[in-house]
């Protein structure tokens, strides 16, 4: 009787018996889903945000001031950067204003990015799906053009091209007179891919030159943020070390923070280990209990098939025979539920990524999980069988025979 | 009786079983048997209920060990064998049929009887074929896929002992086949066996039929565990009612 044999017997007695198999299987399907579906979206979520965090430019400073109680919030100003004209940086920093937007009886909260001339070259992450960026002439000139965001595009202008379109945007803004309502309008010329949730997707947004933004909206030549690109070759952590000590020096105090995104990555990396050791162990705890309930019914079984034991034994099964019977038959139930919940973890996981496209923008199924999934289950009915079969085993003919 | 000059087919010389009851008494279900049967003969085992019948047919069939004595199947010693070789032995050399049948439930007639062939470890083709041939020899060609479920007693009992034929063995034992069929399925088992026997098989059957004693090339009455020279009285001498 070989291992292919002993599989159908199994499954046929599986099929004979659904209700009760399927109950059985319940823990190894539930432990072997949540395994599997934790390590694959964790896998998935590290995938994005490192992808991300690589096109942003895994070396990447980012310099943000620090809010002290009783003290001015100091943005950042032209004479801070030119201070650190001689390292090996790039400035790509940029200055942000939250605006209003309105067309047409539309309107929307829009984050508005002043970028440099530059941003196109500098940033070849960000994709068009369609128009075009302004040119650096037109960025100089502070022309009123905007790039918007694929989504607030589509909120704005729904079944229309945005492009050519003109927008009415206008934020409250504080000048000699007081606070006034700054009212500007500007013309769509692209739209890019929507970004990631993680970096604030979620929002409404668009890109314009930065000198539009320093006449309209924000306070000229400051920068809420900076940010550079450290030229290949340098020393990341010096580089950060030594713009640390220039602005400390140029603000009288350390009322700002200096981060590199390789930081972002480490801890995002970190955090998403341990959740992942978290509920992967919330699956094994669940394996157990599923192993345990194949060891009970297995046990049943052996005691109800007692007479077909002794049957089988006298017509010649050995008792590595029935061993090998009763283990591939436990094994079977369990494969069986490993596969069940691996199915699931492959619908979920694919639901999940289509309905959050942002965090997960990409199904990730590694053959690791598949075959973790495999050898798990496989291994939860070799280990909560073996008992039971073993038992079954050593039943002497006789008494297997008489049995009642 | 026809004595043959070659070795017996069974030697059994001072068998004894004794169970461990309750407390100190014992059970002594065999006292000393020693008999030979040998090769073509058609033995009756008689004797009345709790006389060692069963026990006897079971330490034949090599699926219980005597506690003393010594048994030699086919000129081999059994009584020393370890647990893999009695299985061995079992699956080639010993056919075996209940009375209770003990078929697989949800198992064809046909899957049924090539168990045995399986575990020899014999390819599905060659299972195949023999299984229907042991089928159709018990006439039940046209049952091949019929489940246990959906045959008759007498049917079904023809199933087991052409699961046994397959085995080809040296020795047919049958223990108390007929006793959970009605009189008219008991002719055509009984029947069967005999056309065994013409046919040239070694057959030991417990039954309490008078007719199947007469028939038989020899009786072996039991008593209390021995052999016994003569008839015994017939007081207790009723069937045993089916266990199953
Ligand atoms: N497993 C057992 N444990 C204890 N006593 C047994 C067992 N099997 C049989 N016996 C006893 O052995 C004697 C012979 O039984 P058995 O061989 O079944 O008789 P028969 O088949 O002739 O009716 C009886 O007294 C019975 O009670
Ligand atoms: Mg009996």
């Amino acid at each position: 009787m070989n291992v292919l044999e002993n599989i159908q017997t199994a499954l046929s007695a599986i099929a004979s018996n659904k209700l009760r198999s399927l109950l059985t299987m319940l823990g190894v399907i539930i432990g072997v889903f949540a395994v599997t579906t934790m390590l694959s979206l964790g896998q998935m979520a590290t995938q994005a945000i490192t992808k991300q965090l690589d096109s942003i430019g895994g070396r990447t400073l980012l310099v943000q001031p620090r809010y002290a109680p009783g003290r001015p919030y100091r943005t950042f100003i032209a004479d801070d950067l030119n201070a650190l004209a001689g390292l090996p940086i790039r400035d790509v920093s940029s200055t942000s204003s939250g605006v209003t937007a309105e067309v047409s009886g539309r309107s929307a909260n829009l984050s508005l990015s002043g970028v440099k001339a530059d941003y196109a070259r500098q940033s070849p992450d960000v994709k068009l799906t369609s128009g075009r960026f302004f040119t650096e002439t037109e960025a100089r000139g502070s022309a009123p053009l905007i790039v918007l965001s694929g989504t607030t595009a589509q909120k704005l202008f729904p079944q229309q091209n945005p492009l050519g379109q003109v927008l009415r945007i206008s934020a409250r803004v504080v000048n000699n007179s007081g606070l006034v309502l700054q009212r500007e309008q500007v013309t769509v010329i692209g739209v890019t891919q929507p970004a990631s949730a993680l970096f604030g997707g979620g929002q409404d947004s668009g890109i314009m030159p930065i000198n539009f933004l320093w006449r309209t909206f924000t306070d000229r030549d400051s920068y809420d943020t900076l940010q550079f690109r450290v030229d290949p070759g340098a020393d990341i952590d010096s580089v950060q070390a030594t713009v640390s000590r220039v602005l400390e020096r140029r603000r009288g105090e350390k009322n700002f923070e200096v981060f590199n995104f390789d930081q972002f990555v480490q801890q995002f990396s970190q955090i998403t280990t341990v959740l992942q050791i978290l509920l992967a162990s919330i699956g094994g705890l669940s394996l157990l209990v599923g192993g345990i309930g194949i060891m009970n019914i297995m046990l049943v079984s052996v005691t109800e098939r007692t007479r077909e034991i002794g049957l089988r034994k006298a017509l010649g099964a050995r008792r590595g025979t029935i061993l090998g019977q009763f283990l591939i038959e436990a094994v079977t139930l369990t494969a069986l539920g490993g596969l069940v919940g691996y199915l699931l973890t492959v619908l979920t996981v694919t639901l999940v990524s289509l309905a959050a496209p942002s965090f997960f923008p990409q199904v990730i199924l590694s053959p690791g999980v598949a075959l973790l999934a495999l050898v798990v289950s496989a291994l939860t009915g070799v280990i909560f069988g073996v008992w039971p079969a073993s038992r079954a085993a050593a039943l002497p003919p006789i008494e297997a025979l008489r049995y009642e | 009786m026809s004595t043959s000059s070659s070795d017996p087919v069974i030697r059994l010389s001072g068998i004894t079983k004794v169970y461990a009851g309750e407390g100190d008494a014992e059970v002594h279900a065999l006292s000393g048997i020693s008999l030979d049967i040998h090769a073509g003969e058609y033995v009756a085992l008689m004797g009345p209920s709790g006389s060692g019948k069963s026990t006897l047919m079971h330490i034949l069939g090599c699926l219980d060990q005597p506690t003393e004595g010594r048994y030699l199947l086919g000129g081999d010693d059994v009584s020393q064998l370890g647990e893999d070789q009695l299985a061995r032995i079992r699956n080639e050399r010993i056919g075996f049929v209940f009375q209770s049948f003990n078929l697989l439930a949800r198992t064809s007639a046909q899957k049924n009887v090539e168990l045995p062939l399986a575990y020899r470890g014999l390819g599905l083709r060659e299972r195949s074929t023999l299984a229907r041939t042991a089928l159709e020899r018990v006439g039940l060609g046209d049952r091949l896929s019929h489940k246990p479920s959906e045959l008759s007693g007498g049917q079904k009992q023809r199933v087991a002992i052409a699961r046994a034929l397959v085995q080809d063995p040296a020795v047919l034992l049958a223990d108390e086949p007929t006793g959970n069929l009605d009189s008219r399925s008991t002719r055509e088992i009984l029947k069967l066996f005999e056309e065994l026997h013409r046919e040239g098989r070694t057959i030991v059957l417990v039954t309490h039929e008078e007719e199947v004693g007469a028939r038989a090339s020899r009786t072996i009455w039991l008593r209390d565990g021995l052999v016994s020279d003569g008839r015994p009285v017939l007081d207790d001498d009723v069937p045993e009612v089916a266990s199953v």
